[in-house]
């Protein structure tokens, strides 16, 4: 028999599916057979729809468990473990076969997410075993300018969202002439759907922190700080973990790496989970401790940042990708993608599709490669209406555009953004007003107050779709709308209020419909809006047994037994019981 | 500095300095962006976006007052984009702002009283005052107090608190009229000079007499044609006497005739007046001749001599002086409005026993004041409610017996707030009665129009659809140019308000019409409501406020009332008026008048309601002693957060929550008492809204105040300031930016301080002691006292002691006057007790106000700087907040609040030992600056030997310090060339203070830039006191007086005879028995308690002083005096900047300064100037520039 090795992936995804007891039932077997395998903890390898994932490396069986459910997990024990026989019905990836399954994670091209899933984010060694910290070693005679030509002719462009050429961000940080320079990683992940930076940080922290070395190095920083929401406890304890394990090696503090005067510390800041904290600006002051609120650029970060000194900020999928580009070399990270938008981008999957989870691909891929062929389409088969990118500041692609492919151009045209790597699905099923009004109330709620036309803004403008959705809304209120949409692009700091409208116009332009349904017709074509659902008895159909009328709530249902029944309108609160009881399909929902 | 660049601003190119905001420069070039949350001393922020701008090139709209201009940019200013986007902006804040502009009492009122500002200067006592505003839009205000129907007092929020009835304010308005009616002097306005134009008025009504009054106050002569007898119109022959008297009515038209109105008397157009003369004499003409004919009931009635219209029955009544006997008669009144209250009380006042109103509603459906209604029940008059007369009989002589009625009943309308009426088939009865008065409704006399349109061929005067005069709703103008109308004529029967509303602003455009002026009709001001928001109810309110039960009107007993005497008796006692105006809930905001977010709104014609939706409410406060926070009148510009947090160092204020929930407060959200704000008052005057206001210790009087320029009267930092004043009296105080006051700051005691000026119980007179009281005498009777007093002591037993408060000028005389007229030179003031000789220091070497800025490291010694000298304070917080300059407290205290604010605090047994210490140091370890010390500076090597003598580990122990400690200060001293000491001279002893001079010429701080000593006085003029020669051996200009300058100043004050003698005040209270004490402007007993048993001994003590006090408590005589804003003059400040003021505010006593020095001076035969500018040219020709001995270079020895 050849070595068997278990991990068990213990992301923050994993350990919300079960992945624990997981654990902890094979260490308990362990105990009474020792030797029978190595166990290992790992991270998420990004097939979140199927945890709590069981990996088995084997020379013979490279494969993946999935949905390990406690009796599953005995059948494992039982057939693979102690058997050697592989639980087929149980496997979601297997490396040698041609399993369907197999796409999710054979058509990724892994960059950023290169250890994730793979090594114990706890143990250093197994970072260095992958090449860690090789990357700053090939730089350590290097000039700041080579590095920053390296990370230039990658093409690597921030993964936050904005998009701007990192190469160029240290260009003009490292321009600057001052002793005291700042390198900031931006881990204040807020999109709703979002989690490509948790996950790297709870799977790689040291490719993180290598990044950031690297960009210290570049910039002529000394000093690190990794902003991060406390709402990432596990990524945060990994973090540290990741610091401490890295000072005793000495890849942090002074003299890193051996080379004479080049020092470098790095500090954790916990965010206490104020969405606007991940803008720049506000980011920066929140770290000063003052109240998270966006100033007027210019000054750039890179100009005056932190404690008004030069700062250079990317979030935590920029930084990973560093070390591998300098490894790997720039030409062949820049070998994948677009003409303008090179490597590859992590986007978390969401929503009403048949698989979610981490995908990586190379920029250029179309968005429907994606969802069709490596997500699987809708879930349970459902049509797909739209895809929303971006988070609260992106808009929704429809169906007909998925061809779009991944670029930072091709997306704006749509009207939505590339973001951080949120992508929500949705079907049929999903109302468009209803989403433009649930990413709203997120920027309303999240907005630092500051400025007028976000702050009062947006609430009048989410106080309209919400009349929509219940029905009150009059045509008039259309152009209200967009034109507060308008303004408030167009009249805000930061952006958090120039892109909040960015749902709203998206939706109206696309499904504009929709509205109009909402609004004239007093109908949700998407049955979702509650107020506008109606439901009424097909005669034909009902078969008089009564089971809806003892359901309803507010006695809205008339009708004896073996007689057809009937809801009277003015009663009905259209919370759906009936329909969800009626077992004859009598129940017409409209 | 670096090179200009190229800018576009609206298409005109520019040279502008680069790292200016956009903002600025478009302030400096005049264009006038609004702009809410930028002040010019603070950090740009960027939060309200009313301030945008569009820059060709980018994206979206930049707020102007945090955008850098770049080299080639291109601004537009004005675009209707950018005008949408700002409107959008303030509309977007004012759906959030539930607040009210003006109380709603004073929105509600047609002629628009200014109704919370009058009922604020009642409440302060200022009752004439009170008049006079109200007299800005009404100029019948004890006439309006008794009849008004107070459409005001139904918006009264007071009725929702628990106690349900409004303030009084028709009440408080007849008290303060009836006051001033019979006042010495009643309420004037001032009138123009004649334009030489005239208007004839026809009718003496309220709408007549009122376009009369404000037409006069134009220069417009008013001349008032009146058909009856008598004047008033309605006012005298529609409202009966016991309501109204013709004796207050004679009292107001008196007033108005007094500016030189006419009134002619039984002129009727139509009759003996004819058109045609009016037409040839008057400029204009303006008709307000009611609508005089009664309605009658309208069923077909015949005409019956006792069927008498409403009206006509009052106004014969009046006519014949309240004659008519109605007595054994039933009387039968028909309506349910005011008149025919007046007509059911008066028929029982002539003698009926049997009134009845019969009115075909419910009684809360009645129009008429329910006051009237209870008084009306309480003199006995019946009332047959939901009943209508269908037909009346007669008998054979055609006299009416009595009326068929109907009974009715109310019908619910939908959606209506009235009931539909309609009659109960089968249910009529009969009303046998003598009399019957219609009172539901007049018209107009058409007779007079049908008069006037003979006269133009080719129109009429137009009609309404109402069949009433059509004029402008603006403007009052009718169709044919010439004529304006406003009044019952126009509007039909109404009440008296709006006649004189309407002719109020007849008056306005007829002043125009007849000068040729154009009409401009002014832009409605934005006004927010609370109502915009949400109806006012009793909910909101109820038992949110302190139960204040009304002070109810006295009353004639209503068994006394069978006659006309006046029913209602007016408040009889200040208390009650107090307590009344007591319940008054202050809706309206202070800020009003100065308020940007009102003022934009107004500009860019913001609707509140056009973003209607949810708003935040909160339910309290946030209060403290001095300042108070309204959140809903915020509009988050984070002004107050900025603020503190950048001079004040306290960070009161910080932001809460997120989103539109987001919120100022107090940070860490403690009560305002926990937090560590010390009321610097920076917070309040910068907000732009009425959100952060003083919390005021009375009624709040929004007004538009007169800005007075002042040298803050309070610092001795000589900080320009501007004191809000209204009507004399002074209601704030507000920082102006000036060549000393460049951040534009303001000092605490000046901003909550002001009502100093206000206070009443001033020294009026001269007054002597006569049997240990004090009488009033004549300035004469005064100054010869002070003569007689002068003669019967020695020279030197003459002692003056002047306060650093007074004016540069009136200490030069003061000085004058003791060493020219008195010869004595024992001159001074308690300032200087216990520092003689520290003045030396204070001459120079101090480091000026506008270097602080550069200094990198400051000390503070010792004190409470915040509260010393607050300004001074917020300029080291804001130096500290922007250049992160290090700030060191050091402090003989342990725990001192200031150590907050500091970067390190070293808290210390003594400074003096400290300083010494120091020097000791770096004498010791040869540290000091070698090259000056040794070169320049006088007294070293004496110096040097007598600091070594010390034993360096007693100085340790006495200064209660450790060897590091001092090692360490003096290194940081040394190295930070910008090392800037600041303290108090009030703390401070002159060892302390000659020691650091010692340490600065040591550590060479002396004179070099952003470095030194920053000594801060204590009063505003301290500085005076030396430069004045307030001194015993030192004259004007700080010269020892010797030598040629004692021949100079016989020269000067054309004297041959000066005394050579200097005894010190101090000494000569203490060694001389019969002392004359001539104190100025001090409270010796209070400043300085240690002179009180000295003082005591002074055979005469003479005082000068606004207030009586301890001191004037035990002076022989005592005068009055002026306060510095009332007569003018200059301080000198601690920086030894001098700076004159004029005199700003009319003096409340009748008397001035300057003019006693002057006739004192006259008296000792000293020759003097009386203007304080001449003063000022014959005390600066003894400033010469070679007056002050250069003391900069010399070591002090202290022992």
């Amino acid at each position: 028999m050849d070595k068997l090795t278990v991990k068990v992936g213990l992301g923050s995804c994993g350990i919300a599916a079960g992945a624990q007891k997981v654990y902890h039932r094979l260490e308990t077997f362990l105990q009474d057979h020792p030797g029978a395998f190595v166990l290992e903890k790992t991270n998420c390898i990004g097939m979140c729809y199927a945890e709590p994932l069981v990996h088995i490396e084997q020379k013979k069986h490279n494969l993946i468990y999935g949905r390990v459910t406690e009796s599953k997990l005995e059948e494992i024990i039982t057939f693979h473990l102690t058997g050697g026989k592989v639980v087929e019905d149980a496997v979601v990836y297997f490396e040698k076969s041609e399993a369907p399954e197999n796409k999710y994670i054979q058509s990724q091209v892994k960059w950023a997410l290169r250890n994730c899933g793979i090594i114990n984010p706890e143990m250093i060694e197994e970072y260095e075993a992958r090449g860690g910290y090789q990357a700053i070693l090939k730089v350590k005679d290097w000039s700041s300018e080579q590095i920053i030509n390296e990370i230039l002719k990658s093409g690597l462009r921030g993964r936050g969202g904005g998009g701007f050429p990192t190469g160029i961000k240290w260009q003009l940080a490292a321009k600057q002439v001052n002793e005291t320079k700042y390198v900031v990683c931006n881990a204040d992940e807020g999109d709703p759907g979002a989690f490509m930076d948790r996950s790297i940080l709870e799977g790689d922290p040291h490719g993180v922190i290598e990044g950031m070395i690297i960009a210290g190095k570049a910039i002529g920083a000394t000093h690190g700080v990794i902003y991060c929401r406390a709402e990432y406890p596990l990524a945060i304890k990994r973090l540290k973990i990741a610091i401490d394990q890295a000072k005793a090696k000495n890849y942090l503090g002074t003299n890193i790496f051996g080379m004479e005067g080049f020092d470098f510390d790095l500090y954790i800041k916990e965010g206490a989970g104020a969405f606007v904290c991940g803008e720049e600006t506000a980011l920066l002051a929140s770290i000063e401790g003052k109240r998270g609120m966006p100033n007027k650029r210019p000054p750039f970060p890179a100009e005056k940042g932190l404690w008004g000194f030069p700062t250079n900020i990317n979030n935590v999928e920029t930084y990973v990708n560093v070390p591998a580009i300098i490894l790997a070399g720039a030409e062949k990270y820049a070998a994948l993608g677009t003409e303008k938008a090179k490597g590859t981008k992590v986007f978390a999957v969401t929503g009403k599709i048949a698989k979610s989870g981490l995908v990586e691909v190379p920029m250029g891929t179309p968005i429907s490669t994606v969802i069709y062929d490596i997500c699987g389409g809708g879930a349970n088969g459902k049509q797909i209406k739209a895809v929303q990118l971006g988070g609260p500041s992106g808009g929704c692609i429809p169906a007909n555009l998925l061809d779009t492919i991944i670029d930072y151009d091709a997306i704006i045209e749509t009207g939505a953004i590339m973001g951080s790597g949120g992508m929500v699905v949705m079907d049929e099923t999903t109302c468009m007003v209803d989403v433009a009004k649930f990413f709203l109330t997120f920027t309303q709620s999240e907005s630092c107050g500051k400025c007028t036309f976000c702050r009062v803004g947006t609430l009048r403008m989410l106080e309209i779709l919400d009349r929509f959705t219940k029905g009150q809304g009059v045509i008039e209120d259309l152009d209200l709308l967009e034109d507060l949409a308008i303004e408030i692009k167009n009249n805000s700091l930061c952006g958090l209020g120039q892109s909040a409208p960015n749902p709203v116009l998206s939706t109206l332009r696309y499904f504009r419909d929709e509205y109009e349904a909402h609004i004239v017709e007093k109908r949700c074509p998407a049955l979702q809006c509650t107020e506008l659902i109606r439901y009424e008895v097909i005669a034909d159909k009902c078969i008089g047994c009564t089971l809806c009328k003892r359901a309803c709530p507010t006695q809205a249902i008339d009708g004896e037994v073996k007689k057809i029944h009937f809801i009277r309108q003015e009663d009905c609160i259209r919370c759906g019981a009936c329909f969800q009881k009626c077992k004859s399909d009598a129940i017409l929902r409209f | 500095m670096s090179e200009l660049i190229n800018i576009k601003l609206n298409g005109t190119k520019l040279k502008v300095s680069p790292g200016e905001t956009i903002l600025n420069i478009c302030l400096e070039q005049g264009y006038d962006i609004p702009h809410l949350c930028h002040d010019p001393k603070l950090k740009p922020f960027s939060s309200c976006f009313v301030c945008v701008v569009e820059i060709k090139g980018y994206k979206s709209h930049q707020p102007s007052c945090s955008t850098i201009v770049q080299e080639g940019m291109e601004i537009y200013t004005d675009t209707p984009e950018v005008r949408k986007s700002r409107k959008m902006a303030l509309e977007l804040m004012l759906s959030n702002h539930y607040a009210d502009c003006l109380a709603p009492c004073t929105q509600t009122c047609p002629a628009g009283v200014d109704i919370q500002g009058y009922l604020s200067l009642t409440e302060k006592g200022l009752f004439q005052q009170a008049v006079e505003l109200i007299k800005e839009t009404n100029p019948l205000p004890a006439i309006c107090g008794r009849v008004c129907v107070r459409p005001c007092e139904d918006k009264c929020r007071r009725q929702y608190t628990d106690d349900g009835s409004p303030v009084g304010i028709d009440y408080l308005k007849r008290f303060v009229s009836d006051f001033d009616l019979v006042s010495e002097s009643p309420v004037t306005p001032k009138v123009k000079a004649s334009t030489g134009k005239k208007v004839a008025i026809i009718g003496s009504g309220p709408a007549g007499l009122t376009a009369a009054y404000y037409l006069q106050i134009e220069g417009v002569q008013a001349d008032i044609y009146e058909k009856a007898e008598g004047v008033g119109g309605w006012l005298r022959y529609g409202i009966p006497e016991y309501r109204l008297p013709n004796a207050i009515v004679d009292q107001e038209v008196a007033n108005i005739t007094k500016l030189g109105v006419q009134i002619f008397t039984e002129q009727e157009l139509g009759g003996n007046l004819q058109y045609e003369t009016l037409d040839q004499n008057y400029d204009a003409v303006f008709l307000a001749i009611g609508a005089q004919n009664g309605d009658l009931l309208g069923i077909g009635e015949k005409n019956a001599p006792n069927l008498v219209s409403g009206i006509d029955f009052l106004k014969k009544n009046a006519l014949t002086n309240n004659d008519t006997d109605l007595s054994g008669k039933r009387v039968v009144v028909v309506g349910g409005g005011n008149t025919a209250m007046d007509c059911c009380r008066s028929a029982r006042r002539c003698g009926s026993e049997d009134v009845i109103v019969l009115y075909r509603r419910t009684e809360a459906d009645m129009p008429a004041n329910p006051i009237e209604i209870h008084e009306s029940k309480l003199e006995g008059v019946q009332y047959i409610f939901l009943a209508a007369p269908i037909d009346v009989y007669y008998d054979e002589q055609g006299n009416l017996t009595g009326l068929k009625c109907i009974k009715m009943k109310a019908e619910k309308v939908p959606g209506s707030r009235r009931s539909n009426i309609v009659p109960i088939e089968g249910s009529e009865f009969d009303l046998p009665c003598d009399l019957v008065l219609p009172a539901t409704g007049q018209k107009i006399q058409y007779e007079v129009l049908d008069h006037i349109n003979q006269y133009y061929p080719d129109q009429d005067l137009q009609l309404n659809k109402w069949k009433t005069l059509d004029a402008d709703e603006s403007t009052m103008q009718m169709n044919i140019p010439k004529i304006f109308a406003a009044g019952d004529a126009v509007t039909g029967p109404t009440n008296i308000i709006q006649a004189i509303a309407g002719g109020k602003t007849a008056a306005q455009y007829l002043t125009a019409f007849v000068l040729g002026l154009p009409f401009e009709i002014p832009k409605k001001p934005f006004i927010s409501t609370k109502d915009s928001f949400t109806k006012q109810t009793k909910e909101l309110y109820l038992n949110k406020f302190e139960y204040q039960p009304k002070n109810e009107m006295p009353v004639l007993e209503s068994q006394k009332r069978d006659n006309f005497k006046e029913v209602e008796l007016g408040y009889q006692s200040v208390e009650e008026v107090q307590n009344e105006v007591a319940r008054c809930l202050e809706c309206g905001c202070v800020a009003f008048y100065d308020c940007d977010l009102q003022k934009y709104s107004t500009e860019y014609e913001a609707v509140q309601t056009h973003y209607k939706g949810d708003y935040q409410v909160f339910e309290r406060t946030t209060a403290h002693e001095k300042l108070e926070l309204d959140n809903h009148k915020c509009i988050l510009c984070g002004r107050c957060v900025r603020v503190c947090k950048e001079y004040s160092g306290n960070r009161v204020w910080e932001f809460f929550k997120r989103g539109s929930k987001t919120y100022i407060s107090v940070n860490m959200e403690n009560d305002m008492s926990e937090s560590n704000c010390d009321a610097c008052g920076l917070c309040v005057d910068t907000c732009p809204t009425g959100a952060l206001t003083e919390n005021f210790s009375f009624k709040i009087l929004p007004a538009p105040y007169e800005k007075l320029p002042v040298i803050d009267p309070f610092g001795s930092e000589g900080f320009e300031a501007d004191l809000l004043e209204y009507k004399g009296n002074i209601y704030g105080a507000t920082a102006r930016t000036g060549i000393v006051n460049h951040k534009g700051l303001i000092n605490r005691d000046l901003f909550f301080g002001y009502s100093i000026f206000n206070k009443s119980r001033r020294i009026q007179t001269p007054m002597e002691r006569v049997n240990g009281k004090l009488v009033p005498i004549t300035t004469e009777k005064a100054i010869e006292k002070i003569k007689k007093q002068v003669r019967q002591v020695d020279n030197a037993e003459n002692v003056i002691l002047v306060s650093p408060e007074m004016t540069n000028e009136a200490m030069y005389m003061i000085q004058k006057w003791g060493r020219v007229g008195l010869q004595t030179n024992s001159i001074g003031s308690p300032y200087f007790i216990h520092r003689t000789d520290a003045s030396n220091i204070n001459k120079n070497d101090i480091l000026p106000l506008q270097e602080l800025e550069g200094s990198k490291q400051i000390f503070v010694l010792g004190g409470n700087l915040p509260l010393e000298h607050p300004v001074i304070s917020h300029l080291v917080q804001n130096n500290r907040y922007f250049q992160k300059s290090e700030v060191t407290f050091i402090t003989t205290e342990k725990n001192h609040p200031y150590s907050f604010r500091t970067d390190h605090t070293l808290e210390i047994k003594d400074i003096y030992y400290f300083i010494k210490a120091v020097c000791h140091y770096l004498v010791q370890n040869e540290k000091m600056f070698g090259i000056f010390v040794n070169g320049l500076a006088k007294d070293w090597n004496t110096y040097r030997d007598a600091i070594l003598k010390y034993d360096y580990a007693q100085l340790l122990e006495k200064a209660g310090v450790d060897l590091s400690d001092v090692g360490h200060f003096a290194q940081t001293v040394i190295e930070i060339p910008e090392t800037a000491f600041i303290f108090s001279e009030k703390n401070t002893d002159e060892k302390t203070m000659t020691e650091l001079k010692n340490l600065m010429l040591l550590t060479e701080k002396q004179g070099k830039t952003y470095a030194g000593m920053m000594p801060l006085k204590p009063a505003c003029n301290t500085q005076g006191l030396f430069d004045m020669g307030i001194y015993p051996d030192y004259g004007p200009g700080f010269r020892k007086i010797e030598g040629t300058y004692l021949e100079l100043l016989k020269n000067h004050w054309h004297t041959t005879r000066l005394s050579t003698q200097f005894i010190c005040p101090g000494k000569a209270l203490e060694t001389n028995l019969h002392n004359n004490l001539f104190v100025f402007g001090l409270d010796l007993i209070i400043d300085t308690p240690e002179m009180t048993d000295m003082i005591k001994k002074a055979g005469f003590i003479c005082v000068q002083s606004l207030f009586e006090n301890e001191t004037t408590a035990i002076a022989d005589l005592v005068l009055p005096m002026n306060f510095a804003i009332e007569i003018g003059g200059s301080y000198t400040s601690t920086f030894k900047v001098a700076q004159s003021f004029r005199a700003v505010k009319k003096s409340k006593i009748d008397w001035n300064d300057y003019q006693f020095y002057s006739e004192l001076h006259q008296q000792f035969g000293i020759q003097s100037p009386k203007h304080y500018s001449e003063i000022f040219l014959e005390m600066i020709s003894l400033l010469q520039p070679t007056c002050c001995s250069d003391t900069r270079h010399i070591f002090t020895i202290n022992d």
